[in-house]
């Protein structure tokens, strides 16, 4: 465990205070700090990296190739017992069904963005407008216009890029929003199961592109170029060649002079006013277990969705939550419904040697002008990831559960898989995000009884899926299906010997570490918690930037869009009114 | 992509995130040691550390050869399935102010691999291992690790929701409650000493262990015999090589930049982009066997290709 006082610690009073250090947090970290404002980041996980705040070399981060340590151990994923959260879909099963991992996001420096393999789209330029799209036509869901347009953010999105470096071929995706830049950096090499793959989809009419995603395809701004380990998707990168905000944003903020990070300091609830629409200060467990007391002038929400949802709720005990006049506070929480399918072909594809996904395609999320429930093909998907990423303890464990699933386990078929690896050396992932209709029912709130380690009220998460995405799953993974069948599509599947494809069954809670929702931003501040500027409407020193803010969850990877508004948030911050002028 | 561990087929899930049903509770109190990066002191757990009996040893040997049975490669005993889990159990035996409980190997490389040349080349420069010394525990990880291996009663107050979901009992106490019942249940069933069933004997005799326990063995053999061999496990890496996995790679890798051509490199002996020489084992009869049964029994949309 490295350093917990990261940055300028001769700093003592700040214009701005980030609750968070992950995707949401970095770009407004660095917008404020590179402008001149005095930032303090809070974080309430452990910082693993040494050096981050050294100008003179790059950061030495604990991360490493370790399978155990993170698929096993979770050294970057909280522990569920200690941070625990409560899971029901409905009112009516009580006050939970599950306590435990509900779409956990890692709590420590960088966030969320460390354990991801940073696949990083942008969204189109329909996702800001699905409540002029959809709204009217599907039943019993809350599509909502977001309050800036995809023109808007697009100077945003350039920005970022830059700065997180992100790999990619302009043009690739056919579904592509109109770009001003091109990719940072070109794509780099891709796996061969990806090759394969994108022959087979040509053959069926679709198109595979290079995924953008946050990882060097060549030195970048002072990082290697990546090596193409594997250990990527769940993995801390220990070359820092994956940029996560750790290592580009926070660390960029850092290294201004401006900006102190304190690890390990869990912010416990936001000090109000009498009036409740002032934060005077937020209090926090101290490493040492202590209560402390941190101000400044303004305060900015980054904690992810449910966490934010939660410190509102509890800075309010009793009440009806900060920032709530709304009683909008936690609620429309999206996840991304996915859909995966696994094909196991006769030949060994290597798939742990590249970055988890290199490339995908976004034909089955197409083009929604409408919407008809009695055709499942109008309901919007999302992009597909291609992939084939697997170590043998996940293996081993997926062989038991198989096994114990059919019947018994079987000591010397076990042996014989392992040694084969039908499902680690031999298989194409398909795995598709998908529109996820947001539901005024769907919503963070505190559980009655179930606390975590400090006794803080645990978030309880109500959640069910809408019939909108249960439609488009289905109806596209059967595609994802026959796709991987080559018989009739094409000869490049049976020379490379696909021999069997199957769609697996749905995560009883999800868990696709696709968090958005819960203080979605809107001009009215009856139907929204923040303004177009991440401001709540009801505070008048406390904005939200990250994937809280999302109206809509779109089809795509969030984290680039997330890191783009982080910006604009940001930007709005230091030049309101003229935001543009804090890229520069 | 979701790793496997979130990919799910039928049943229960049975991932690292519910390897904390097994595990109790509980807490500790006093923070961990200051962070120490580069401290050396916190090596790799000695075996046999006395947790276990010579008796409860041999049962255990016996069972990891139950979940992995030794054939022309090694099985899970030879694999060091007893002194992973013996370092597991005992993580914080000897943890101290200089030496953090044996939870989290450091990062971030082995020293397996070396680092690339100008040209792209595997050099002769290898970094140290810094898998060989462990990462202190924040206090939250701390106190969750004491839960799961000591139980509710570790932390003064007990685990933090022993009231609504009742109290923790601890992977230590779990484990040596089961390898008696098994070290019982083998006698009591007809068997005989566990210690000393034959391969037959003892693969059927796995399957009647009490479930929790047959699950949890099963998993615990599963990260011993494959697992960076600082943990205690994967002997000589043996686990890595029966499944022609090539391990942690870094900081080579698989692509490597070169330097001197300002592109990327692809190894001859790992290729990435392209496929890899002559399939060292391919599908058997019998494991295609069974992923017919599976496909035939799969409950959702599956397929098997002409």
């Amino acid at each position: 465990m490295s350093a917990r006082i990261v940055g300028n610690s001769q700093l003592t009073t700040f214009d701005v205070l980030i609750i968070g250090s992950g995707a949401g947090a970095g770009p407004v970290a660095y917008l404020c700090a590179k402008n001149g404002l005095k930032v303090l980041v809070l974080e309430a996980g452990p910082n693993h990296y040494d050096h981050l705040d050294d100008p003179n070399q790059q950061p030495v981060p604990e991360h490493a190739n370790d399978e155990l340590k993170y698929q096993v151990r979770s050294f970057i994923d909280v522990d569920t017992r200690m941070d625990p959260r409560a899971w029901r879909t409905a009112p009516s099963d009580g006050d939970r069904l599950q306590v435990g991992d509900v779409n956990g996001l890692p709590k420590h420096v960088g966030g969320g963005m460390v354990h991801a393999d940073v696949k990083m789209p942008r969204f189109e330029a329909q996702d800001f407008m699905m409540g002029t799209i959809l709204g009217a036509k599907v039943q019993n869901a809350n599509f909502a216009d977001w309050p800036i347009t995809y023109d808007d953010l697009e100077p945003y999105y350039a920005f970022a890029e830059v700065q997180l470096g992100i790999q990619g071929l302009k043009g690739a995706n056919p579904f592509e929003p109109t770009r001003s830049t091109e990719y940072p950096m070109p794509p780099g090499v891709p796996m061969y199961l990806s090759t394969l793959m994108k022959t087979a989809l040509s053959s069926s009419g679709y198109t595979a592109f290079p995924y953008p995603t946050a990882v060097n395809s060549q030195p970048y701004d002072g990082r290697p170029a990546c090596a193409d380990c594997g250990y990527c998707s769940d993995y801390g990168c220990p070359t820092n060649a994956k940029g996560s905000t750790a290592v580009t944003m926070i660390r960029k903020a850092l290294l201004t002079g401006n900006c102190l990070l304190l690890a390990e300091t869990r912010v416990q609830k936001l000090v109000m006013n009498g009036a409740k629409d002032t934060v005077t200060a937020v209090e926090c467990i101290d490493p040492d277990g202590n209560t402390v007391q941190y101000s400044a002038s303004r305060y900015v929400l980054a904690a992810s969705p449910i966490e934010d949802a939660r410190l509102l709720l509890l800075s309010d005990m009793g009440g009806t939550g900060v920032g709530n006049s709304s009683d909008m506070v936690g609620r429309n929480l999206m996840f991304h419904l996915q859909t995966s399918c696994v094909g196991i072909f006769n030949d060994r594809l290597h798939g742990h040697r590249g970055r988890t996904v290199d490339h995908g395609f976004a034909d089955f999320r197409g083009v929604a002008a409408s919407y008809d429930p009695n055709d499942p093909s109008t309901a919007l998907g999302g992009i597909v990831e291609i992939s084939g990423s697997e170590r043998p303890i996940n293996e081993a464990q997926y062989y038991a559960q198989i096994m114990r699933a059919i019947l018994k386990f079987d000591s010397r078929i076990f042996k014989k898989m392992m040694r084969q690896s039908p499902f680690r050396d031999r298989i194409v992932v398909l795995t598709m995000q998908a529109e996820d209709a947001p539901q005024a029912t769907n919503r963070v709130d505190l559980d009655p009884a179930i606390v975590d380690f400090f006794g803080a009220p645990a978030p309880r998460v109500t959640y069910a899926n809408h019939p909108y995405e249960l439609a488009a799953s289905d109806y596209r993974s059967k595609l994802m299906v026959d796709v991987t069948d080559g018989a009739g599509k094409g000869a490049i599947f049976k020379n490379a010997g696909a021999r069997w494809a199957a769609v697996t069954p749905r995560d009883t809670i999800p868990a696709s570490a696709h968090i958005m929702g819960t203080l979605r931003f809107g001009s009215d501040p009856a139907t929204s918690v923040c303004d177009a500027t991440g401001k709540l409407h009801d505070v008048t020193n406390l904005w939200c930037s990250d994937g809280a803010l999302f109206p809509t969850s779109s089809g795509y990877n969030p984290t680039m869009t997330i890191c783009a508004l982080s910006c604009w948030v940001g930007a709005n911050m230091v030049f309101p009114g003229n935001p543009a002028q804090a890229l520069t | 992509m979701k790793s496997l561990r979130r990919l799910r087929l039928v049943g229960p899930v049975h991932t690292r995130r519910d390897l904390f049903k097994y595990m109790g509770g509980v807490a500790v109190a006093s923070a961990l040691p200051a962070p120490l990066l580069g401290c050396d002191n916190g090596t790799t757990p000695p075996p046999q550390t006395g947790f276990f009996t010579d008796e409860e040893r041999a049962a255990l040997s016996a069972l990891a050869n139950a979940v992995l049975p030794p054939d022309d490669t090694p099985g899970g005993a030879d694999l060091g399935t007893v002194d992973f889990i013996e370092g597991f159990l005992t993580a914080f035996d000897a943890a101290d102010a200089t030496h953090p409980p044996a939870i989290y190997a450091g990062g971030p490389f082995s020293g397996r691999a070396p680092y690339a040349d100008d040209q792209g080349n595997p050099s002769t420069n290898f970094p140290t291992n810094s898998f060989a010394t462990y990462l202190p525990l924040d206090r939250v990880k701390d106190a969750g690790w004491r839960v799961a291996l000591f139980g509710s009663s570790a932390l003064p107050n007990g685990a933090p929701n022993d009231a609504v979901l009742g109290s923790v009992t601890g992977l230590r106490d779990q484990m040596k409650a089961g390898l008696a019942d098994a070290i019982k249940g083998s006698v009591d069933l007809g068997f005989g000493d566990l210690a000393t069933l034959g391969e037959d004997d003892l693969i059927t005799y796995l399957n009647k262990l009490e479930p929790t326990f047959h699950d949890l063995i099963i998993d615990l053999v599963s990260q011993a015999c494959f697992c960076p061999p600082e943990y205690g496990g994967n002997k000589n890496m043996g686990g890595w090589q029966l499944s022609h996995f090539e391990g942690d790679q870094l900081p080579l890798g698989y692509s490597v930049w070169s330097t001197a051509q300002n592109k990327y490199v692809e190894r001859a002996d790992a290729p990435m982009s392209t496929p890899g020489g002559p399939d060292p084992e391919p599908l058997s009869d019998d494991v295609v066997a069974f992923i017919d049964n599976v496909i035939s029994v799969f409950p959702t949309y599956a397929k098997k290709f002409s």
